[in-house]
């Protein structure tokens, strides 16, 4: 219990402090002093609505999005016995993709643009399931492999709508590929998922600890690991699918998230759980940031930065945890 | 003789895999202090008929009690107090300390939200300390060599307290002093507290010397069990192995070995 308290306490801060930057930035700077009056209330002006309607709403979807989508990673690298493993490695980003493309490409937008690209990833998340349940083994690369068919048959599919829409739909269908928070609205479902997933995953840590062990160490154990290898694979599956919903597929934080925990604080679920989505959530929140002020008042697609930030830092990490 | 629960027990077990029969209606009973041996040739299915004493695998027919109860009455988490089981190999995907992999054997003793209390932690510390890993309590598990490794799963097990002892291969990638030192260990957490232990083992001599009961595997169901004195023969083990098997009296009893064709 004490060992969870101050890498949790770090993050908490490092969210903190994004939440801070998040609210200050854009193109008007805000003083830190000027957010915490909004915040208190003593603000009522211009400053109020810039930081409260549209810095904040755009805020917490970072943030809950980025925990989302590293939480889920977390749970995936268990499922799949791979620590770098992604939440859309099994194809769910790329269902949701098509669905969405579709539905951009027949000028649907706005909330229902949402629900096709979460019923996208719920019909992904079952053609994966159906296909390697199949014979009725269920080893983690054989869902390994199904998925990763499914999501390049999705990326097939994906080349050939941006081929034939016009081109006037053609850049927003790049920035919804690319991740963007620019058109998110709602984050009523964000932060209620986030608090579902936390709450069923949190109790689940220390069989997540077992299972990692192997499976039959897990099952000599006691851990019933046929079902809660189920309940990982639709819980991380619906958590991505909320994420992608909300901000269309961002590349790297649920990998890097979780995957750099595990080198900074090791593989003890029960911190890395709540831990990836606290820096999960910081990441996209600073990664937006730049996003938004770094060629403002162009922005730019929150992927492009997280991937341009993920690829160096994760290549660093890599080379420094082969050396060690 | 009073009449003793076993701590394990097979009514009528068949059990194969893939067509291939393991052993056809074997009733075994393991009582509080017994020490088995279970001997056979490569992929004869020992370690399948261990896993089937753990539950770990469904047989075909029959059934198993653990402390006179059907394995089917009882919980994962129930088995796991009575019966744990060393592996013959661990996975590192996700490595941690090899004090975190001790305390892994608290897993069945915890409730969902617990942490692993103080006490805990001192009977994973003494479970390193029994088979002389202290050292390393704060290693990651990726950096072991292979007998370390051995030794820490048997530190697990320890640690689970289980009062039967499954154990596939216990000895394997251990040198000398450490085989004699892992058998002596499970002798005395046998007799000191009534547990049983059942270890697959490859040699002979060692089944012979820490062993007081054998089950030998032959294929195609055919399964010979009894006490070491009746069953360790010459011609029981030449056909086990399919090669001569001769012996040497020493003055520290019989030696096993194999004969030249």
């Amino acid at each position: 219990m004490k060992r969870a308290f101050i890498p949790l306490l770090i993050l908490g801060a490092l969210a903190v402090v994004s939440a801070w930057l998040a609210l200050s930035f854009g193109s008007v700077n805000t003083p830190w002093q000027t957010v915490w009056q909004v915040i208190s209330g003593n603000e009522r002006g211009l400053p109020f609505d810039l930081v409260l309607q549209l810095r904040l709403p755009r805020a917490i979807n970072a943030f809950t999005t980025g925990a989302l989508l590293a939480l889920a990673g977390a749970l995936m690298q268990v499922l799949l016995r791979n620590p770098l493993a992604d939440p859309y490695v099994l194809g769910i980003s790329g269902g949701a993709a098509v669905a969405a493309l579709c539905a951009l490409l027949l000028g649907i937008g706005g909330l229902w643009l949402n629900a096709a690209a979460f019923a996208g990833a719920l019909i992904s998340m079952l053609i994966v399931f159906g296909l390697a349940r199949g014979a009725g083994a269920w080893s983690a690369s054989r869902l390994l492999l199904t998925g990763v068919i499914v999501a390049s048959g999705w990326g097939a599919v994906i080349g050939f709508l941006l081929t034939v829409s016009p081109d006037a739909q053609l850049r927003g269908m790049l920035f919804w590929l690319m991740g963007d928070l620019g058109s998110a609205t709602q984050y009523g479902v964000g932060v209620v998922t986030l608090v579902l997933g936390l709450g069923l995953s949190l109790p689940l840590a220390r069989n997540l600890n077992v299972m990692a062990r192997g499976e039959l160490t897990a099952r000599a154990l006691g851990v019933p690991v046929a079902r809660l290898r189920l309940g990982l694979y639709v819980l991380a599956s619906l958590l991505t699918a909320v994420a992608v919903m909300t901000a269309g597929s961002i590349g790297f934080i649920g990998l890097v998230a979780p995957h750099v925990l595990r080198l900074a604080v090791g593989n003890d679920h029960r911190i890395l759980l709540p831990g990836a989505a606290l820096f999960g959530g910081s990441l996209l929140l600073l990664a937006d940031t730049v996003a938004r002020t770094a060629l403002a008042p162009q922005q730019l697609p929150v992927g492009v930065v997280t991937a341009l930030l993920g690829v160096p830092v994760f290549l660093y990490l890599l080379s420094r945890a082969e050396r060690r | 003789m009073s009449v003793q629960i076993p701590i394990i027990e097979t009514r009528d077990l068949n059990l194969s895999i893939a067509d291939k029969a393991i052993c056809r209606n074997l009733n075994l009973r393991v009582n509080p202090t017994e020490r088995w041996g279970l001997l056979g040739v490569n992929g004869v299915g020992k370690t399948s008929l261990l896993l089937a004493l753990a539950g770990l695998k469904i047989p075909q027919a029959g059934s198993v009690h653990l402390q006179g109860r059907a394995l089917s009455e009882l919980s994962g988490r129930q088995i796991a107090q009575i019966c744990g089981v060393m592996f013959q190999d661990s996975d590192d995907a996700f490595p941690v300390s090899v004090l975190e992999t001790a305390l892994i054997g608290r897993h069945p003793y915890l409730h969902a939200w617990a942490w692993e209390s103080a006490a805990d932690e001192a009977i994973a510390r003494a479970a390193l300390q029994a088979v002389n890993l202290s050292d390393c309590a704060h290693r990651m598990t990726n950096s072991l060599s292979g007998g370390e490794r051995r030794r820490l799963a048997l530190a697990a097990l320890l640690a689970q307290d289980p009062t039967l002892m499954l154990l596939d291969e216990p000895v394997n990638h251990l040198d000398l002093h450490h085989q004699i030192d892992v058998l002596e260990l499970l002798t005395q957490q046998v007799a000191q507290h009534g547990k049983a232990a059942v270890m697959v083992l490859h040699d002979v001599n060692l089944a012979m010397r820490y062993c007081d009961h054998v089950m030998m595997l032959f294929g195609y169901g055919e399964v010979l069990q009894g006490p070491v004195q009746e069953v360790l023969t010459l011609d029981n083990l030449s056909r086990l192995y399919g090669h001569p098997v001769r012996s040497v009296e020493t003055p520290e009893g019989c030696l096993f070995y194999p004969g030249k064709t």
